[in-house]
């Protein structure tokens, strides 16, 4: 391929001491999570190769506490910092933390981190409540971008995201999973707010990426693969084939697998 | 050998979709996918017309499509449909409750039990987030009291592969699983012989779900097969 792939949707995980493994999981079960480094082998290993990848922290969506949150932050920095032609890094804001959320959200932005992660299902939180709309508020006086997980919750359906991002009408935000089951609702979403675009990690059904390119817009859908461990689950050439068994013309392709995402970071200031 | 068991033709009225067998032939053709179970569109409330349309594409493609029918609980004439559609060469019945039954339904259950005596399957929707909602208690009451009947309970939400651990007489189709990896995932409390390719075509792709199981590294080769075309060979006595 003679254009930049980017997956946007990565999570990384800083190796930890077996001691904080056998604290949380059952004696017998893998160690899930994957490393700044091992993610770099597998995006060399996908054919085609995938160029780079928006990655952010994995425990703290719902953080157990401000230091969590931030320390899986430093970690996102850190690999930006030793990988910049492999990683965008995005920092992860838990709303439920209320000011303190506010002070680690300007605290990684400051720092270089100019996407914005939030999980609103993990905390129980409605995205369109007042801590979502703070959140936002603080986020679009910064210049980021923020990326919101979907799903079928009441938390964080297509609905209730595209209520908070048409209560922010100038502030792009990416729906990431394209509303997962409620690819539908998503598909509603996108054509009224302008301002929302999607990723295809998580989606059940190829064909709507061809759907959204005809009925919404061919400039507001990134590849994508929620990668969060070192097998199993979600992985990047699968993610990829989804994409590339469409068959799309070059040009769309092209824009599915990485242009739109350039275009879309380089509007808050990272030059992929 | 590869067969889907998912697949939609005829006409949905509500998505605006017409869907003709020749179309599916062609794509299992460039996906490399030998048979097909075919249906109508279960939002399409015409249920004889769009039957018709199956047997039209099981007679004109016999080799390569398997006809399931459509069948609406509420239709007093139900069962006696249910022998007809058998003798013209329907293998399966389709039915869930958005024709209005739900599955603790007494017509629901009558249903199940003329096709226990028929001896074909019953393809039901699990709890599709994007069309419809089941509730589960009921379902899996009616799955649990006719342990005999066999069921394709399609679409791999979170909730079937739970059902599916507990009943016994339950088949899991692979339409709404997002990865190979996922499906894998089920294999640890379902059992691999009862997982069915299903691509939910012409809304799925079968290149796409041929793909995605043949690249995950989970499964054992034996495993792939028979999600590929052991089990339904089996379910469906081809």
């Amino acid at each position: 391929m003679s254009f930049l792939i980017i997956d946007m949707h990565v999570h990384l995980s800083e190796e930890k001491p077996d001691s904080e493994w056998v604290w949380m999981q059952w004696p017998g079960s893998d160690a899930r999570g994957i490393t700044a480094e091992q993610f770099i082998g597998k995006m060399d290993a996908c054919r085609p190769r995938i160029d780079m990848a928006l990655v952010f922290g994995l425990t703290s969506l719902a953080s157990e506490s401000p230091e969590r949150m931030r320390e899986e932050n430093d970690y996102i920095l850190k690999v930006v910092e030793a990988y910049p032609d492999r990683f965008v890094g995005a920092g992860v804001v838990d709303p439920s933390w209320g000011d303190r959320a506010i002070e680690e959200l300007r605290r990684f932005v400051e720092a270089g981190l100019r996407v914005v992660k939030i999980r609103f299902s993990s905390m129980h939180i409605h995205a369109n409540s007042e801590a979502g709309q703070r959140v936002f508020a603080e986020i679009e006086r910064l210049g980021a971008l923020p990326v919101c997980h979907s799903d079928w919750t009441h938390y964080s359906n297509p609905l209730v995201l595209g209520d908070l991002a048409m209560m922010f009408p100038d502030l792009k935000m990416v729906m990431q999973h394209f509303g997962e089951y409620l690819s539908r609702d998503a598909l509603s979403v996108c054509k009224k707010a302008d301002n929302v675009y999607v990723d295809t990690s998580a989606l059940v059904h190829p064909k709507n990426v061809v759907r959204f390119i005809e009925e919404v817009s061919p400039d507001r859908i990134m590849y994508a693969s929620d990668t969060l461990s070192i097998r199993g689950g979600l992985q990047p050439q699968d993610a990829l084939e989804r994409i590339l068994c469409l068959g799309l013309p070059e040009q769309l392709e092209e824009k599915v697998l990485g242009g739109n995402a350039v275009e879309l970071l380089r509007s808050v200031g990272v030059k992929p | 050998m590869r067969i889907d068991v998912h697949n939609h033709i005829g006409v949905d009225p509500a998505y605006g979709e017409d869907r003709t067998a020749d179309e599916l032939v062609k794509e299992m053709d460039g996906a490399g996918v030998d048979r097909c179970v075919v249906f109508p569109f279960t939002t399409n409330p015409d249920i004889r017309e769009q039957n018709e349309v199956v047997k039209s594409a099981i007679d004109a493609h016999p080799d390569r499509l398997v006809g399931f029918y459509t069948m609406n609980p509420r239709l007093p004439e139900m069962t006696d449909l249910m022998y007809e559609y058998g003798e013209r060469g329907f293998r399966g019945v389709v039915t869930d409750p958005r024709f209005g039954i739900g599955h603790e339904h007494k017509r629901f259950h009558e249903l199940v039990e003329c096709a226990l005596v028929l001896d074909i399957p019953v393809w039901l929707h699990s709890d599709d987030k994007d069309t419809m909602r089941v509730y589960i208690s009921p379902l899996e009451s009616m799955l649990g009291k006719y342990g005999g009947a066999r069921f394709i309970l399609s679409s791999m939400y979170y909730d079937a592969t739970g059902i599916a651990t507990r009943q016994k007489n339950v088949y899991l189709d692979t339409a709404t699983s997002m990865s190979g990896s996922m499906v894998a995932m089920a294999t640890q409390p379902v059992g691999t012989h009862r997982i069915l390719m299903g691509s939910n075509t012409p809304y799925g792709m079968l290149r796409r779900e041929v793909g995605k199981l043949e690249i995950t590294e989970e499964l054992t080769d034996f495993q792939k097969r028979l999600i590929l075309s052991l089990n339904a060979e089996r379910l469906l006595k081809l």
